[in-house]
C-alpha cells in the first residue's frame, strides 16, 4: 500500500487543481531532453552531460567537461595546451580518443587525437554530451580509441531565437558567444554560432624567462538542416596561441597558429539508410625564434624553428538500420583517405633536408552489428569490422574488430557484459615524421587492445540511481619511445590494467540533484593519479541555480620521480534569471587552487622544471541576452 | 483498489510519455481561462487532440471549437483561424494577430507566453496561476 501512496501523491500533486503550471513544465521539459532521443546504453559505459547540466556546470569548453569525466585528467602540456590523459599514464601520454560533432568525426590526421585542437572548443552551439568509455560501439570511425566523445548541436526548432553572450575573467580573459537559430519553414532550419574568446592564464617565470599559454580564439559553426532528409554543417576555428615553453624554455618571439575546417553532409535516403560524407583541414603554423638553442633527438640544433603542415582528411560512409523481428541490424561501410604534408619545415633559416613527402592513407571498412533479442529480458549484441589501410609507399594493414556482449535487463536493474578486441593504428607522425623528439618509425605494427566490460546499472528508486562499472584491459604492441634510441618503438610487453567506478545520482526532486562518481585504476606502473571522484550539487532555487563540482585526484609520483599532491578542483557556478531576456551567471574555477598538477621537465635546467596546474585559479562573470 | 492501481499507471505513464504532458499542460491552460462560451477544444495534430480529450472536453469538428490549439496554420480554414486560438509556434504568434497565446520552444527548452492585449482583444481571463506568463507584446 505504501509503495501506492508514491505515484499516487505524483498523480495528485500533477493532475490536481492545486497543480503548479511550473512543475508540469519543468517535468515536461526533462521529458524531452533531447539526449533520450540519442543516448545508447549498449554502445559502453555512457556519462551524458545533458543540456540542462552544460547549462548549470557553466561549461564554456569541452575541456571544462573533460575536467570531471572518470578515469581520465587534463594536465597541462609542454606547448600549454590541456591534455586528456588516462588515469596512471605519464602526463606527456595523450589518451586517444574521439570526438564527433553530430555524425561528423574531427579528426586529427596527424597526431591521431583532436583534443588539442578541439579541447578549447566553446560549447555554446552544443546541446548534450555523450561520453562512451570501454567497448564501445563499432559505429564509432575507423580507427577505435578508449573514449568516445559525441557532441550534439542544438537543435533549431528548439532554439528558436537569437542569443548573445559576454563573458569577462580576473584574468583579463573575454569571450563572446553568439547564437542564431531559427526554422525558415516546416522543413528547413538552420544554426549559425559564433565565437570569439582571448584566453589568458597566469604568466609563468621560469630561469628568468616568461612563458605564457595566452591565445585568440575563433570558432564559427554553421548547419542548415531539411528535416527527415540532409543536414549540412560547416565548422572554422582559427587559434593564435603563445606557445608556453616552445622548445627550448626561452622564448624570444614565438607565434603558433591553428586552424581546422570541416564540412560535412548527411543525407537520409530512407528512414533506415544514410550517407556520410566530410572533408577536413587542419592548417599548422610555428614560428619559434628562442633566446636558447633547440636540441633535436639528430643532434642538430636551431634557435629559430618555421613549420607549416597541412593536413586533409576526406570520409564517405553509408549505414543501413534494420529491424526485423527481433534483431536491430547496423550495416556499414566507408573509405576515408587522410594526407599529411609537411610543407616547409625550416632550421636557422635552412630546409630541413628530408622532408617527406605524399603521406596518404586510404582506410577502406565494412562493419556490421546486431542487437539480438532473445527474450524480453535478455539481448545479445555481436558486432564485426574489417578495417583495410593502405599508404602511399607500399605498406598496408588489415584487421578485425570485434565485440560481442549480452544484457540482462530486470526490473530491478540492468548488466551489460562486453568483450571488445580493437586496434589503434600508428599515427602518421609516428611512422614517417617526428624530427623534433623522437625519430619516426615506418614499420610500427597497430595497438591491440582487449577488453572485458561489465557494468550494472540500477534505477534504485525514483530519486536513486546507481551504476557501477569493472573493466579489465591488455594493450600489446603499445607504441612507446625507445629511451636509448629515442626511437617509436611497440612495447614487447603487454601492459594490463584493471579499473572499476561506482557512479550514485540522487534526485530529490526535479530542481535538487546530487552526484558521486568515483573510480580506481590498478596497475603495476602508475605516473599519475590512480583514483578519483566528482562530486556535483546541482539546485535550483526559484530563478537561481547553484552549482558545486568538486574533482578530486590523489597523489602520485611521476615517472621521474616527482612526488604530486593530490587535487582539489571546486568549482562553483551561479546563474539567476534576471528578466525573461537576460541572465547573469558568475563562476569561479578551481577555487581552492589546488587542480592537477603535472611536472614540465626542461633538460636544460640543472634544477630541472617546474610544476603547473591544469588551469588557473578564476572568477567569471557572463551575462547572456535574448536579443530575439 | 482498481482505482488505485489504475491511477499509479497512469501517473507512471505521464512521466514516460511527452505528448501526455504536453496535453496535460495545454488542459491546464484551458481549465484556468476563461470566455463568454463554453469551453470545448479542437486542435489539427489529432494525437494531441486524444490526449487532451483525456481532461478536456474536445471536437473533432473545429466549426464546434471555442479554442482552437493551432499547429501548423495552413491546415485550418478561415473559420477554424476566427476562433479563440492558441498556438503551439512562436512564429504562428507573430503571423496570427488574433492568437492569445503560444506553448513553444526557445532556447532549448519550452516555454508559455499570453499576450495581454490580445486576451483584451478576445475577451478571455486567465486565472492567477497564468499570470506568471503574461507578456505586454511579442518578444
Amino acid at each position: 500500500m505504501k509503495k501506492l501512496l508514491l505515484p499516487l501523491t505524483i498523480s495528485s500533486f500533477l493532475f490536481g487543481s492545486e497543480a503548479s503550471l511550473d512543475m508540469l513544465m519543468k517535468t515536461y521539459n526533462k521529458e524531452v531532453e533531447s539526449h533520450k532521443k540519442t543516448v545508447k546504453k549498449n554502445d559502453g559505459d555512457v556519462i551524458v552531460y545533458s543540456r540542462k547540466d552544460l547549462d548549470h556546470m557553466q561549461a564554456f569548453t569541452l575541456n571544462d567537461v573533460l575536467r570531471t569525466v572518470r578515469l581520465f585528467h587534463l594536465a597541462t602540456a609542454r606547448m600549454g595546451e590541456s591534455q586528456l590523459i588516462k588515469s596512471t599514464s605519464k602526463n606527456n601520454q595523450i589518451a586517444r580518443v574521439k570526438i564527433f560533432i553530430d555524425s561528423h568525426e574531427l579528426n586529427s590526421v596527424t597526431f591521431g587525437n583532436a583534443i588539442a585542437q578541439y579541447g578549447f572548443m566553446n560549447l555554446y552551439f552544443v546541446d548534450h554530451i555523450e561520453i562512451y568509455q570501454a567497448g564501445n560501439s563499432l559505429d564509432n570511425g575507423n580507427d577505435t580509441a578508449g573514449m568516445i566523445i559525441r557532441i550534439y548541436t542544438k537543435d533549431p526548432l528548439r532554439e528558436n531565437g537569437t542569443f548573445a553572450q559576454l563573458t569577462y575573467d580576473n584574468l583579463g580573459e573575454t569571450r563572446v558567444n553568439v547564437i542564431d537559430a531559427h526554422k525558415i519553414d516546416n522543413r528547413y532550419s538552420y544554426l549559425l554560432n559564433l565565437d570569439l574568446q582571448n584566453h589568458k592564464t597566469k604568466t609563468i617565470t621560469h630561469n628568468g624567462y616568461d612563458l605564457k599559454r595566452d591565445a585568440n580564439k575563433a570558432q564559427f559553426f554553421a548547419k542548415f538542416t531539411k528535416k527527415d532528409d540532409y543536414e549540412f554543417a560547416f565548422s572554422a576555428m582559427k587559434d593564435k596561441a603563445e606557445p608556453f615553453t616552445t622548445f627550448s624554455f626561452s622564448p624570444q618571439n614565438d607565434r603558433q597558429l591553428g586552424e581546422n575546417f570541416y564540412i560535412h553532409m548527411r543525407k537520409q535516403f530512407t528512414p533506415n539508410t544514410l550517407i556520410k560524407a566530410s572533408t577536413s583541414l587542419e592548417h599548422l603554423e610555428i614560428d619559434y625564434k628562442d633566446y636558447n638553442a633547440v636540441q633535436f633527438i639528430d643532434g642538430s640544433s636551431a634557435k629559430h624553428l618555421e613549420i607549416h603542415l597541412d593536413t586533409r582528411s576526406s570520409l564517405v560512409e553509408l549505414q543501413h538500420h534494420q529491424n526485423f523481428k527481433n534483431h536491430k541490424l547496423l550495416l556499414g561501410a566507408s573509405f576515408e583517405r587522410m594526407e599529411f604534408e609537411p610543407k616547409s619545415f625550416y632550421l636557422d633559416g635552412s630546409a630541413y633536408p628530408s622532408l617527406p613527402k605524399d603521406l596518404e592513407r586510404d582506410i577502406y571498412s565494412i562493419y556490421a552489428q546486431n542487437d539480438y533479442k532473445l527474450s524480453s529480458d535478455l539481448t545479445i549484441i555481436g558486432g564485426l569490422k574489417y578495417n583495410y589501410s593502405k599508404l602511399k609507399d607500399g605498406h598496408s594493414y588489415k584487421n578485425t574488430i570485434y565485440r560481442l556482449g549480452t544484457k540482462f535487463e530486470k526490473k530491478w536493474g540492468t548488466f551489460r557484459l562486453f568483450f571488445f578486441n580493437k586496434m589503434a593504428q600508428p599515427t602518421l607522425d609516428q611512422l614517417y615524421f617526428s624530427p623534433i623528439f623522437a625519430h619516426a618509425n615506418s614499420n610500427l605494427k597497430p595497438t591491440e587492445n582487449q577488453i572485458v566490460d561489465l557494468n550494472f546499472n540500477s534505477q534504485v528508486t525514483k530519486k536513486f540511481n546507481f551504476q557501477a562499472g569493472f573493466a579489465t584491459s591488455k594493450i600489446k604492441d603499445a607504441i612507446v619511445v625507445n629511451p636509448n634510441t629515442k626511437t617509436f618503438i611497440n612495447n614487447p610487453d603487454n601492459i594490463t590494467f584493471q579499473r572499476v567506478f561506482t557512479r550514485l545520482e540522487y534526485e530529490a526532486n526535479i530542481d535538487t540533484k546530487f552526484t558521486l562518481d568515483y573510480f580506481q585504476v590498478f596497475k603495476d606502473k602508475t605516473f599519475s593519479s590512480n583514483k578519483g571522484f566528482f562530486l556535483k550539487a546541482d539546485n535550483t532555487f526559484n530563478k537561481l541555480v547553484v552549482y558545486n563540482e568538486l574533482v578530486y585526484r590523489n597523489a602520485y609520483t611521476d615517472e621521474l620521480g616527482h612526488d604530486i599532491a593530490s587535487s582539489y578542483d571546486y568549482t562553483l557556478a551561479l546563474s539567476y534569471q534576471y528578466s525573461k531576456k537576460l541572465l547573469l551567471k558568475l563562476k569561479g574555477e578551481n577555487l581552492f587552487d589546488k587542480a592537477y598538477k603535472s611536472y614540465i621537465y626542461d633538460s636544460n635546467d640543472p634544477m630541472g622544471g617546474f610544476f603547473i596546474q591544469e588551469r588557473s585559479r578564476r572568477v567569471l562573470i557572463s551575462m547572456e541576452y535574448t536579443l530575439r | 483498489m482498481r482505482t488505485l492501481l489504475l491511477l499509479l499507471i497512469f501517473s507512471l505513464s505521464l512521466f514516460g510519455n511527452s505528448l501526455e504532458l504536453e496535453a496535460k499542460i495545454l488542459s491546464f491552460i484551458v481549465d484556468n481561462i476563461s470566455t463568454n462560451q463554453e469551453k470545448i477544444v479542437f486542435s489539427d495534430d489529432t494525437q494531441l487532440l486524444k490526449q487532451i480529450a483525456l481532461n478536456t472536453k474536445v471536437t473533432t469538428n473545429c466549426q464546434d471549437a471555442s479554442i482552437v490549439i493551432v499547429k501548423d496554420k495552413l491546415s485550418l480554414s478561415k473559420e477554424c483561424l476566427s476562433k479563440k486560438l492558441f498556438v503551439l509556434d512562436y512564429d504562428c504568434l507573430e503571423k496570427l494577430p488574433t492568437s492569445f497565446g503560444a506553448f513553444f520552444f526557445k532556447k532549448g527548452r519550452a516555454n508559455i507566453v499570453f499576450i495581454e492585449p490580445r486576451l483584451e482583444q478576445e475577451n478571455i481571463h486567465i486565472s492567477k496561476k497564468l499570470q506568471p506568463y503574461l507578456e505586454d507584446r511579442i518578444w
